[in-house]
């Protein structure tokens, strides 16, 4: 099955007065429909770098080289009005923070609404509508007074929910996540996750998922991507990266994380 | 909240008092003796100790510094600041309320200057940051802040009105004898107010909402106005509503330069005349207004944030 | 910090057109081609000439002269207005800072309310108050803007008594203090110095406008602002005598302005360059 997105050879480079400081070094992977990509790395890694830079989010001190083909085209020749169309509509993201990715001042109905009004022709009856039922899909009560609050009023849980509900509302060909769940609680994480897991089975909407946390990577995707510096160290299913990881920094990730999950348990049986 | 806006005037309480107490310690600050000054202003041929005396008693002096405070204070919330030194027919109100008109309307004139010329140069100075333009107004800018006040004022009459004979050069009555003085009141706020503007939108431009609204793919002027200038505006409103009084206050020197009849005029006359009462009473006048105009835009922001007006929910 | 400093080329640049000008002032006597009272009513209004190289005023005084004798007080009396803010704003920051209570809430009170206070009238009302002369209009200059310092060195001082206060209760003498004030100075200094130089620009800007309206420096004494009030009263027959006083005081007012940007950015902790 030819994939949805093929990203060959990106190079990302920083610009900071006459200095270069390359952050992605040279980047390739595909993401097939319906198949959900983890992207595994620490901060600095340069996963997120990634992902905006496929998007098209970075700004003028950065440059992208590479290639990025997603429906014959690719991404990164193309021009930034052509990128905006896709984006938000075909390609959507989640981002980290979402207590602090709203406008302050505008309530959730209005800033959900500019989104379907960007994309979409559709009467303001059609918005509301429609933004009800994106909030009812993600299983969050009274949609009708979330809608009239502003994000200060909502938690971070609640926020994120939304930002996913909203990227998933125009029932794009991919859905990046970058890290979804950091910034979040244990318990919120997991509803959060569960909402994710529902999206990869109902839809054929392919995935990218990108966090530094094994744990979320098991959950849900098929692929795994490490990123260390730059670079890919690694590459495989969940259980190849587990076990038989070929870089040594994924054998040092997961022998971390071994004996964290292995200090859990232990404590577990102690109490 | 509104506990917030009733902590805010109780705040401002103190201050008033403070500022009127330094306008009232101002009086008697004066290494002369009021009371002589006041015969010598009003050009009394001799001055006899009696004289002092009547005068002293004339004028309260002989009173204790607080009962003085007090009823200095109850008499200014009735409005009645005494009578000017030098012309003792006229009271202090009079003198300020005829001057009045004439510098509000300046000021007003020169705040819609203001706000028309910097707005659109700030935000633009922010889109294009380094762009030709931004850094020609930023030069500008620089260059206007070192230049003194009445000398552009002085330029611009020569430029303006000898030269190229487009507005009459001082004085009032029209809407032409506006202009000039308004624009060049206007010119040393303006400079302040752009720098305002484009740090704060690029200030905003760095912000979370800016990078997952462009992620949700909107259009760029979409965010910039309503979602970025709106944000950065909102962090101004208070320095914007200050520019009122400052504005009133900035205009002495413009007044002076252009004949214009207002209070600044009043003001330096008094100086030169040492008609003590009136140059106390803008004084105060000011300080009023400035502690008002500050409060009353604190509240203004307040309400207009939605994360600060539900506190009870 | 130093060394970031000199490395800036644009403060460097400033500080030497600013101690070119310092020194032209100084030696004025030596530089000015003529004496800037001397008076030639039947040369005045000349043009400009190898003689007098800016031509002469209303009373045949040389405009150059004027403008260089000009620079003392214009520098004389911000530096003095300078020293006086930042003695009187370091006094009253360090009491402050160092005796907590009532003293350092009436101090900080009056730093708010002369904060508040809209400083071009604070400083006519001080020169109404004591009378037209200099002396007056250094004091309102440092009268205003005492408060801005005080709050800054309180800050500092709050800093570092907190961090040394388990050692300065075994402070037996005035050890302590020396080192206190060697950890304090650096960090005080570099603030300091940006706040100084875009204040002196302030300083010479009001003390050109009063003298402007007549009531700061007299004439016949040259003075940047007072020459313009001259000029003003023959604008129409005279229009150059307007030029050369106002671009002086740009000029310098403008180069304190970039020295204290560029002091900004060579002694900002985050510019270390790597």
């Amino acid at each position: 099955m030819a994939p949805v997105l093929e990203v060959k050879d990106l190079y990302v480079d920083f610009h900071y007065k006459k200095r270069v400081q390359p952050i992605v070094k040279g980047v390739s992977f595909q993401v097939e429909k319906g198949k959900c990509l983890g992207i595994l790395g620490e901060s600095g890694s340069g996963k997120s770098m990634t992902a905006k830079a496929v998007m098209g989010l970075l700004d003028k001190s950065f440059s992208v080289k590479g290639q990025a083909l997603y429906q014959g085209q690719d991404l990164i020749a193309c021009d930034s009005e052509a990128l905006r169309k896709i984006r938000g509509k075909e390609i959507c993201m989640i981002l980290q923070n979402p207590m602090t990715c709203f406008d302050p001042l505008y309530r959730i109905d209005s800033q959900m609404g500019e989104t379907f009004a960007e994309h979409a022709r559709l009467t303001k009856e059609e918005i509301h509508l429609k933004s009800i039922q994106v909030l009812e899909l993600m299983q969050i009560h009274n949609p009708e007074e979330v809608l009239k609050k502003y994000p200060h009023q909502l938690s971070g849980g609640m926020l994120q929910r939304i930002m996913i509900g909203l990227a998933m509302a125009l029932e794009p060909d991919i859905l990046i996540a970058d890290e979804p769940t950091t910034a979040i609680d244990a318990i919120t994480q997991f509803e959060v996750m569960k909402e994710f897991i529902r999206i990869k089975q109902e839809t054929k909407t392919a995935m990218i998922f990108i966090t530094h946390d094994l744990s979320v990577i098991s959950q849900i995707s098929d692929q795994v991507l490490v990123m260390n510096q730059g670079l890919v160290a690694d590459r495989g299913t969940f259980g190849e990266i587990m076990d038989h990881a070929k870089d040594p920094y994924t054998v040092l990730l997961v022998e971390k994380k071994k004996a964290v999950i292995g200090k859990y348990r232990a404590a577990l049986e102690r109490g | 909240m509104k506990s917030y806006i009733i902590k805010r005037i109780l705040s401002a309480v103190p201050l008033l008092l403070c500022i009127s107490f330094l306008c009232f310690v101002f009086i008697n600050l004066i290494p002369s003796d009021p009371a002589e000054v006041a015969l010598r202003v009003r050009q009394t041929p001799i001055i006899t100790e009696e004289a002092i005396a009547e005068v002293r008693a004339e004028l309260g002096l002989d009173d204790p510094y607080l009962v003085r405070y007090v009823n200095w204070v109850w008499s200014c919330l009735h409005l009645d600041f005494g009578v000017s030194y030098t012309n003792p027919s006229r009271t202090v109100l009079g003198e300020l309320s005829r001057c009045l008109p004439a510098t509000a309307v300046l000021a007003m004139t020169s705040l819609v200057f203001v706000i028309v010329l910097s707005l659109p140069i700030g935000f633009f100075c922010a889109v294009y940051k380094d762009s030709w333009f931004d850094r020609l107004i930023r030069g500008i800018v620089f260059m206007t802040t070192a230049m003194p006040a009445y000398w552009i004022g002085l330029l611009l009459i020569w430029l303006v009105s000898i030269q190229l004979d487009l507005l009459p050069t001082s004085g009032s009555g029209s809407v032409k004898h506006l202009i000039l003085p308004a624009f060049t009141v206007s010119l040393t706020y303006i400079s302040t107010y752009i720098r305002l503007i484009r740090n704060n939108m690029l200030e905003n431009m760095k912000e979370d909402y800016v990078l997952y609204a462009n992620v949700r793919g909107l259009k760029q002027s979409n965010i910039l106005i309503r979602h970025i200038l709106k944000n950065s505006l909102h962090t101004c409103i208070v320095a914007i509503g200050m520019s009122v009084p400052q504005l009133m206050a900035g205009t002495i020197v413009v007044e002076n330069v252009f004949a214009w009849p207002g209070l600044g005029k009043l003001c330096i006359n008094s100086i030169f005349n040492r008609d003590y009462p009136v140059i106390q009473t803008y004084v105060l006048l000011i300080g009023t207004l400035f502690v008002v105009f500050n409060l009353l835009f604190d509240i203004i922001q307040c309400i207009a944030d939605p994360r600060l007006r539900r506190e009870v929910s | 910090m130093w060394k970031r400093l000199f490395q800036n080329r644009m403060a460097v640049i400033m500080i030497g057109l600013l101690l070119l000008i310092a020194l032209m002032g100084i030696f004025a006597p030596w530089v000015a081609p003529h004496d800037p009272y001397e008076n030639d009513i039947l040369n005045k209004f000349a043009g400009y000439s190898l003689s007098y190289p800016l031509g002469t005023d209303q009373l045949g005084r040389c405009i150059m002269s004027r403008m260089i004798y000009g620079i003392r007080p214009t520098l004389f009396l911000s530096m003095m207005t300078m020293l006086g803010t930042i003695g009187l704003g370091t006094i009253m920051g360090l009491l402050a800072g160092y005796f907590r209570g009532p003293l350092e809430e009436v101090i900080m009170r009056t730093v708010d309310v002369m904060m508040s206070f809209p400083s071009q009238i604070m400083v006519f009302a001080v020169v109404a108050l004591l009378g037209i002369d200099v002396r007056n209009v250094i004091m309102a200059n440092v009268f205003i803007k005492w408060a801005w310092y005080a709050r800054m060195i309180r800050t500092n001082v709050m800093k570092y008594r907190d961090r040394n206060f388990v050692l300065f209760s075994r402070t037996i003498g005035s050890g302590e203090r020396f080192i206190l004030l060697n950890h304090m100075l650096p960090s005080i200094a570099s603030e300091m110095a940006v706040l100084a130089t875009l204040d002196i620009g302030w300083a010479i800007l009001n003390i050109s406008t009063l003298s402007f309206l007549g009531l700061g420096v007299q004439a016949p004494t040259p003075e940047w602002g007072a020459m313009l009030n001259e000029a003003r009263n023959v604008m129409t027959t005279n229009p150059v005598q307007m030029v050369a006083p106002g671009m002086a005081i740009v000029v310098v007012v403008a180069a304190f302005n970039m020295l204290g940007d560029a002091l900004r950015d060579a002694l900002d902790p985050k510019e270390v360059q790597i």
